[in-house]
């Protein structure tokens, strides 16, 4: 009588479990009279949504003496000294896409969220110069005051405006040296023209000082280091990066930096005023199979002599959260390093003295 | 509840859930290439949220204003990232790109594994996908290539004001990557979809593995493709097998490739001479082989070569004026300077183009010049109508042709007695009409047949003896006596015939001819 019982109940419970299956895997998707799948509004999930894992907070560490300080916290919105972000159900979260910073290390953020360029200065209110569209994904300022404005995916163009923003004219990208606007890796500004990054290796210079277009384009290969230096940098395997060098006696290698985590991507590769070569890294460290949930995320900044010797190195927590940017570190004429964070709260800006 | 209703409820139960399973069957086998081929398509199109539509053809790409999800979008085609990543996927199964369907959002790509599985971030390869999804928002986007700095080529529907693009982009630690079920990966050194160990370029992309004389080495990679000992860099139809590179329009096409062999315009399937340029396709004997290529033009069975007339057809090569040129072909075929068509002998030379019974028929064809009836090789005047041919003298030229029909030697002209013969040309009376054919010999206006004394003017006819007339019996009333000489020296010898029976016939004889005569000149 007692066997039966417990096999009455286990029968039960089975039937149960495979009723749940069967709810489990019927309504996640529906089908449209069409015969088309919709997706369900997360709203009527039969789950809740997990959260996508947040890598643990890491302090800033340097490798020796470093100066760190906040330039300035933007928390997240769309007022005066804010910072907009995006993060809509089914597309791209996106920051802050790059800045720009000047002689007197007053910071230009493209705030392109927020349809415009924040100018952030010591001491002074944030002000804003509006920019014409929200596609814009990277930020230089003219010799003329004004702005040059990457958009690389939407209409494949350089924008130039003037200092209050207005739009003067575009610069085609694609064309000589750069097949897919796509491709275009970063937004320079010269004293002899408008320069853009194709995957990271080659430059091509796509306007004059004025900001004409160039028939001929010019190209070269690697990233300028100065006046008579070109630099490339490439990931070496998983926990280094490769630096060379490019200049009138041809190519040499100059360093290999290796790191202490898996090397995620390289952030930036810019030469200070000394000769001093910056390399700043995204590091990421995955747990096993099956979910590699992310272990540590990290963001290094490495400095290295005119000979790739390393000088020093400092860690920066990683950004928080999902938001796509493009440029988040700039090496200033003041020989400080910047870099644009994202946090829960909003972004930061900190300036890094190694 | 007994044992039986349980099971049943634990049948019924399992049973339902096994329905509602969406079919685990694997998606369809696809290589990387093909996934973002098929992902590249969506590049330009516009951001449309809870779509997945997108056309190979059209250049109508839609669009978003807005923000989404509140956003408005127009147009029939679009996508979202998660739409557009299962339909480049293809997952749950296969499904047109022109078909609008959103079967997953990154809720279902980022937290299920329903055709997908995560992998390592560092392990992504083209084709897999990194998607996030955190409080009730997400994303996805499909990973075409690295760079050199770890970057990734994305393509992804990125948002409204975006759209569908594709480009480089750096990935922030919230994405995880996953990948789809079913990819064919194996060792491709080039990429092209086919494994190493199976691909007959496995250093060159060649997906079509083309090996056009079957030798094992893939065309891409062959430096002979047709494998007809020409090196494809000379040969002139490197894909068709042409040992001899004959190439008959010079066109550097050889023949065995060449749609147009001799290049006049004409596709070989449609040209009658395909190797002899013939842009009329002229074909005189319609034996559908043209004349540019044809040994026998006019198929008359004599070869061009030694035809009179090439391109027409005369069997016979006649060849009247034997000029080379045949008389089928020629326009003058008697070379007499007339047109055969005007030429009343247009086989006969006759320059003069005389007919003289103007029967239209020229002399010089014609059997019967004068056209009386008797062929000119019979007839004793052939280009003088005489039906009768009579030929008084025997000569064998008739009378009507005749110079001296009597044939006493006197031509008609001048005879004054044509048609009978008389080489002395008497004329008794002299009235220019000779004696034998004169019915009136003496001129006495009496007819000799009547006249009794015919040989002597005697127009009273005084009766003499006998029957003669006084004038010519001698002063012999009538004694008509043999013996009586004198009658006959009297130079009547003529008019002693009517006193016989001898001399009245052959009287009769001059009259009858001498009547014929004048009927004749009549």
């Amino acid at each position: 009588m007692a066997s039966k019982r417990v096999l009455t109940g286990a029968t039960v419970t089975l039937a149960v479990v495979a009723l749940g299956i069967g709810l489990f895997r019927f309504f996640p998707e529906r089908m449209t009279k069409n015969g088309a799948r919709v997706a369900v509004p997360r709203t009527s999930q039969a789950a809740p949504a997990p959260s996508a894992p947040t890598p643990p907070r890491v302090p800033v560490r340097a490798s020796r003496e470093a100066k760190v300080e906040q330039v300035f916290r933007a928390p997240w919105g769309g007022r005066k000294g804010e910072l907009g972000r995006k993060a809509a159900d089914e597309s791209s979260p996106e920051g802050p896409m790059a800045f720009a910073v000047d002689g007197s290390g007053r910071s230009y953020v493209l705030d392109q969220v927020n349809g415009r360029v924040a100018v952030f200065e010591s001491g002074k209110e944030p002000r804003s110069i509006p920019v014409p569209a929200d596609t814009f994904q990277d930020v230089a300022l003219t010799k003329s005051g004004g702005l040059a404005l990457l958009d690389r995916l939407k209409d494949g163009t350089v924008a130039f405006t003037d200092a209050s923003g207005r739009v003067s004219h575009e610069v085609a990208i694609a064309g000589e040296g750069i097949q897919d606007a796509g491709d275009v890796t970063g937004l320079f500004q010269r004293d002899d023209g408008t320069w853009l990054e194709v995957s990271h290796a080659n430059l091509v210079k796509v306007a004059d000082a004025d900001g004409a277009p160039l028939d001929d384009r010019v190209i070269v290969q690697g990233r300028f280091g100065g006046t008579d230096r070109v630099l490339r940098a490439s990931r070496s395997g998983d926990r280094a990066a490769f630096v060379a060098e490019r200049n009138a006696r041809g190519v040499s290698p100059l360093s290999k930096v290796s790191f202490d985590l898996p090397l995620r991507e390289l952030l930036e590769l810019d030469v200070d005023p000394k000769g001093n070569v910056v390399l700043a890294a995204s590091l990421l460290e995955e747990g096993p199979a099956p979910n590699f949930d992310v272990l540590d995320a990290r963001e290094v900044v490495v400095l290295l002599d005119p000979r790739g010797a390393e000088l020093a190195r400092v860690e920066l927590p990683a950004s928080v959260g999902p938001e796509e940017s493009f440029r988040r570190i700039r090496v200033g004429a003041d020989g400080a390093i910047y870099h644009l964070g994202f946090e829960e709260s909003g972004a930061i800006m900190r300036r890094i003295w190694l | 509840m007994n044992r039986a209703g349980t099971w049943l409820i634990v049948a019924v139960s399992a049973a339902w859930a096994l329905a509602a399973l969406p079919a685990r069957a694997a998606p369809p086998a696809m290589t990387r290439d093909e996934i973002i081929t098929r992902g590249k398509g969506v590049v330009k199109f516009s951001y449309w949220w809870g779509h997945g539509r997108w056309s190979t053809t059209s250049t109508a790409h839609g669009s978003c204003s807005g923000s989404c999800p509140s956003c408005s979008h127009s147009g029939s085609y679009g996508a979202d990232c998660s739409g557009f990543v299962a339909k480049a996927w293809q997952v749950p199964g296969t499904i047109a790109v022109t078909t609008d369907a959103h079967p997953y959002s990154t809720y279902h790509f980022y937290n299920q594994s329903n055709y997908w599985g995560t992998v390592s971030r560092s392990s992504a390869k083209k084709a897999d996908a990194f998607v996030y999804n955190s409080g009730g928002k997400g994303h996805i986007f499909l990973y075409e290539s690295g760079d050199p700095w770890g970057w990734v080529t994305a393509i992804e529907c990125k948002g409204c004001s975006y759209g569908c693009v594709r480009g480089g982009r750096s990935i922030s630690s919230s994405y995880k990557a996953i990948r789809r079920d079913n990819i064919q990966d194996f060792p491709d050194k080039d990429g092209d979809g086919v494994a190493d160990s199976k691909d007959n370029c496995p250093s060159n992309k060649n997906t079509s593995q083309t090996d056009t004389d079957k030798d094992g080495k893939g065309d891409t990679c062959d430096t002979d493709d047709d494998g007809d000992g020409v090196l494809d860099d000379k040969d002139n139809c490197p894909t068709t097998k042409n040992a001899t590179q004959i190439d008959t329009d010079k066109d550097k096409k050889g023949d065995a490739c060449d749609t147009d062999d001799d290049g006049d315009g004409v596709l070989d399937d449609k040209d009658n001479c395909d190797t002899a340029a013939n842009k009329s396709q002229l074909d005189t004997d319609k034996d559908k082989k043209g004349d540019a290529c044809d040994d026998d033009d006019d198929g008359d069975g004599v070869l061009d070569d030694e035809d009179n007339c090439a391109l027409v057809k005369n069997a016979d090569q006649a060849d009247a004026d034997k000029d080379g040129k045949g008389d089928a072909c020629e326009a003058d075929d008697d070379s007499d300077g007339l047109p055969d068509a005007t030429d009343n002998c247009p086989l006969a030379a006759n320059a003069d183009q005389s007919d003289v019974d103007e029967d239209g028929k020229g002399d010089a064809c014609d059997d019967d010049d004068d056209g009386d009836g008797t062929p000119d090789a019979t007839d004793l005047c052939p280009e003088l109508a005489n039906a009768s041919q009579s030929d008084l003298d025997q000569d064998g030229v008739g009378d009507a042709c005749d110079d001296d029909i009597d044939g006493d030697g006197s031509p008609n002209v001048r005879d004054n007695c044509p048609e009978l013969s008389d080489p002395n040309l008497e004329d008794a009376d002299e009235d220019g009409v000779g004696d034998p054919c004169d019915d009136d010999i003496d001129g006495d206006g009496v007819f000799n047949t009547v006249d009794n004394c015919p040989s002597v003017a005697n127009p009273d006819q005084k009766q003499g003896s006998g029957d003669k007339g006084l004038a010519c019996s001698d002063g012999d009333t009538g004694d008509t006596g043999a013996g009586d000489t004198s009658d006959e020296s009297g130079g009547c010898s003529l008019g002693a015939a009517p006193a016989g029976r001898d001399g009245l016939a052959r009287l009769g004889l001059l009259a009858g001819l001498a009547l014929a005569v004048r009927r004749r000149r009549r």
